[in-house]
């Protein structure tokens, strides 16, 4: 079995005939890794990711997750993955706890799925209380927190995760970002993130994909793409190879 | 992995006020009515039938039977609590003026009638005056029919030339070979009030299951919660299977909810126009009762139309066990079709408003289709045409099922081709069910199913 549980190659997206979101990108995510998309909006991320997600077809170029073809082999990619997309909401008449109970039992039977919520209850870090109440009164932080839950508690083989962490503020940021770096550590799972902050990728990922216009334009570990631009951090080298 | 996508539909709409409430007010709003309506009808009713009329007759020209007319026409008054006013009281002091013809009142006696005009105030109540010209023109009939069979000496034949011949009406419904005895007219169309019970059903049906599965799938693409499901392990016909169902399951009760407030409201009205019509004395129509029908009149028909049986009208209200399950196929093919057609429109809406707007828009001109499949006979339009498809099929069906009549084992057939016609649709909806089509289709875009897309 290939080291890599995740390939891209040649990944080409063009929306109504003109738009073109992906010009051939490629680049490889290590089994057990945090590996992140980092780019601007409307770089080309969450397009990746949705194809990646079996959500949306790549106009050219083939993706493999796990060694599953994410077009002809689409129902078995979806086994394997669980995706967390940007800025999603929560169904807002049931409680966190019964969300997160539906999806073990879409996922898993009996036993299995009781173990699966347990596991969903102490991913989100939520009180019995707050996990008992109906998700419309959840603070942006808690949906999202229900949602990274979700996502993550059924230990999927790659879980892809498109800004995690948009719009929440600082604390709510670094409770997410602890959230996923300790589930990482725990599970070994694949981790594919994607976001535009140059701190949030420093902290998490292994290995860093910067994105732009479609392009892939900088690849490697956080430390070789800063000193490859004499950068002081991520941010300035991030700014120095987009700007060119 | 159906039965918690099911939960979950079902939790979210039903604990969701835009749906609980219309189905709460669907279930109140009637037995509100009819208590606002019985309560005053009850009252203005009576008040107005019962109430001492005053009532000015003039009389114009002259006769000499006016005397005895006169004193005739006071007692029924008096029977029907009117006061003669005197002269020059309307429209001050009287409800009304009676004006009649006095040259008029012999010409009863050569096959005339008597002429009379009655001028009255229009009032603004319930009754709007109605009243006023029934009671003091059923006074004048009275009188002039007493004065002419007094004049003619035939007061003691009053009932025989009043209704000199009784008819019993005896329905034969020749695919049972059977009668029905002792009915009226008035009471077969009891049976078309019946078998109008069903179109009223389906019409609530496709209007709220319309309404609640656009709304589940608008939700989804407004939270966009349809990207998760999209990218879970899930079959796109579960995701229909699941939203047709919670339709289906909320779409009862609301349906429920709905017919409960209705026969309350219809209770509650029959209720207060019974009270109100034995206040003021007025003889309502029996209630249906088959009555029975003599020996010798049964004999004579066994001649005409061989063994035959007795049924009672509950009979046809009530139709066969074969129609009502063939009904009950007809309404779930309706309800899946109204939940599919909801799913298209909520899939291609961006919002739940735009939801709304696109069902609101579009569910008036389906019923009236519906509504009007229910003024067609059943029995002179193409049953291929009509029965072949769930909308006018359950609303045809419903009048032949309550007429007690049989479309043939062709019916069978129709069902089958309806139930393909919903395949065919809950196949399209499932191929709808795609991120990029679901997008296209918002954007207005028409080769929605043509392009290839993940499934």
């Amino acid at each position: 079995m290939s080291e890599h549980s995740v390939i891209v190659d040649k990944l080409v997206k063009i929306y109504g005939g003109s738009v073109r979101a992906l010009n051939g990108i490629s680049f490889k995510v290590d089994r057990g890794s945090i590996y992140c998309l980092v780019g601007p909006n409307g770089a080309g991320k969450t397009t990746t990711f949705r194809i990646l997600s079996t959500l949306i077809l790549p106009t050219s170029g083939d993706a493999y997750i796990e060694g599953y073809h994410v077009v002809r082999e689409a129902s078995r990619v979806r086994e394997i993955i669980s995706y967390l997309p940007e800025e999603v909401g929560t169904y807002r008449n049931i409680s966190g706890l019964e969300y997160l109970s539906i999806v073990s039992k879409i996922y898993f039977k009996g036993r299995e799925a009781e173990e699966v919520l347990e596991r969903g209850i102490k991913i989100s870090g939520l009180s019995e209380k707050d996990l008992a109440r109906p998700m419309k009164q959840y603070s942006k932080g808690m949906k999202r927190r229900i949602q990274v839950a979700r996502a993550l508690m059924i230990l999927p083989k790659v879980a892809i995760l498109d800004e995690p962490t948009a719009g929440l503020d600082p604390v709510q940021k670094a409770e997410i970002r602890r959230i996923i770096k300790s589930y990482s550590k725990s599970y070994r799972t694949t981790i594919l993130l994607s976001t535009h902050e140059m701190g949030e990728a420093e902290d998490l990922c292994e290995r860093v994909s910067i994105i732009d216009k479609g392009y892939i334009i900088a690849e490697g570990s956080v430390s070789d793409i800063i000193a490859s631009q004499g950068a002081r951090n991520l941010e300035e080298a991030f700014l120095k190879l987009v700007s060119r | 992995m159906l039965r918690p996508l099911i939960e979950k539909e079902v939790k979210d709409l039903l604990r969701d006020p835009r749906i609980w409430v219309p189905i709460l007010i669907s279930f109140l709003i009637f037995p509100a009515l009819g208590y606002a309506q019985s309560s005053l009808i009850l009252r203005e009713s009576v008040e107005a039938f019962t109430r001492e009329l005053s009532v000015e007759v003039q009389y114009i020209g002259q006769s000499p039977d006016l005397d005895a007319f006169s004193s005739i026409l006071s007692n029924f008054f008096a029977l029907s609590n009117i006061k003669i006013a005197p002269k020059g009281s309307f429209p001050e002091k009287a409800d009304a003026l009676l004006i009649i013809n006095a040259t008029s009142i012999r010409d009863l006696l050569s096959g005339g009638r008597v002429s009379a005009y009655l001028v009255y105030t229009l009032s603004t109540s319930t009754t709007m005056g109605e009243e006023v010209t029934q009671r003091v023109s059923r006074a004048l009939t009275e009188a002039s029919r007493t004065y002419l069979l007094s004049a003619m000496n035939l007061a003691a034949l009053a009932n025989s030339i009043t209704a000199p011949s009784i008819t019993s009406y005896i329905p034969y419904i020749e695919e049972r070979k059977a009668i029905i005895g002792g009915i009226g007219p008035g009471d077969i169309a009891f049976l078309l009030l019946a078998a109008l019970m069903i179109p009223i059903i389906v019409t609530i049906i496709i209007f709220l299951i319309l309404q609640y599965s656009a709304t589940s799938m608008a939700i989804e693409n407004e939270e966009k919660t349809l990207e998760i499901l999209f990218s879970m392990p899930i079959p796109r016909w579960s995701i229909t299977m699941a939203k047709l169902t919670a339709s289906a399951i909320i779409g009862g009760l609301s349906v429920l909810g709905f017919v409960t407030g209705f026969i309350i409201y219809q209770n509650m009205i029959m209720e207060s126009v019974r009270g109100g019509t034995q206040a003021v004395n007025i003889t309502i129509s029996t209630p249906i009762t088959g009555a029975p029908i003599p020996a010798e009149i049964q004999d004579l028909l066994r001649i005409h139309l061989g063994n035959y049986s007795v049924a009672r009208i509950v009979d046809l209200i009530m139709p066969s066990l074969s129609s009502i399950a063939i009904l009950a196929v007809y309404i779930i093919e309706v309800t899946i079709l109204a939940g599919v057609l909801g799913i298209i429109i909520g899939g291609m809406s961006s919002d739940v408003r735009m939801a709304y707007t696109i069902s609101g828009s579009l569910t008036p001109p389906i019923i009236i289709f519906a509504i009007a499949a229910f003024y067609l006979d059943p029995q002179r339009v193409p049953g291929w045409l009509l029965l072949t498809n769930p909308l006018t099929g359950t609303i045809l069906y419903s009048r032949i099922a309550f007429s007690g009549l049989s479309p043939g084992p062709e019916i069978y057939l129709y069902l089958a081709v309806s139930g393909a016609v919903v395949a065919v649709l809950i196949y399209l909806s499932g191929r709808m069910l795609s991120l990029e089509t679901l997008e296209r289709a918002r954007r207005g875009a028409w080769g929605i199913f043509k392009r290839r897309r993940i499934t």
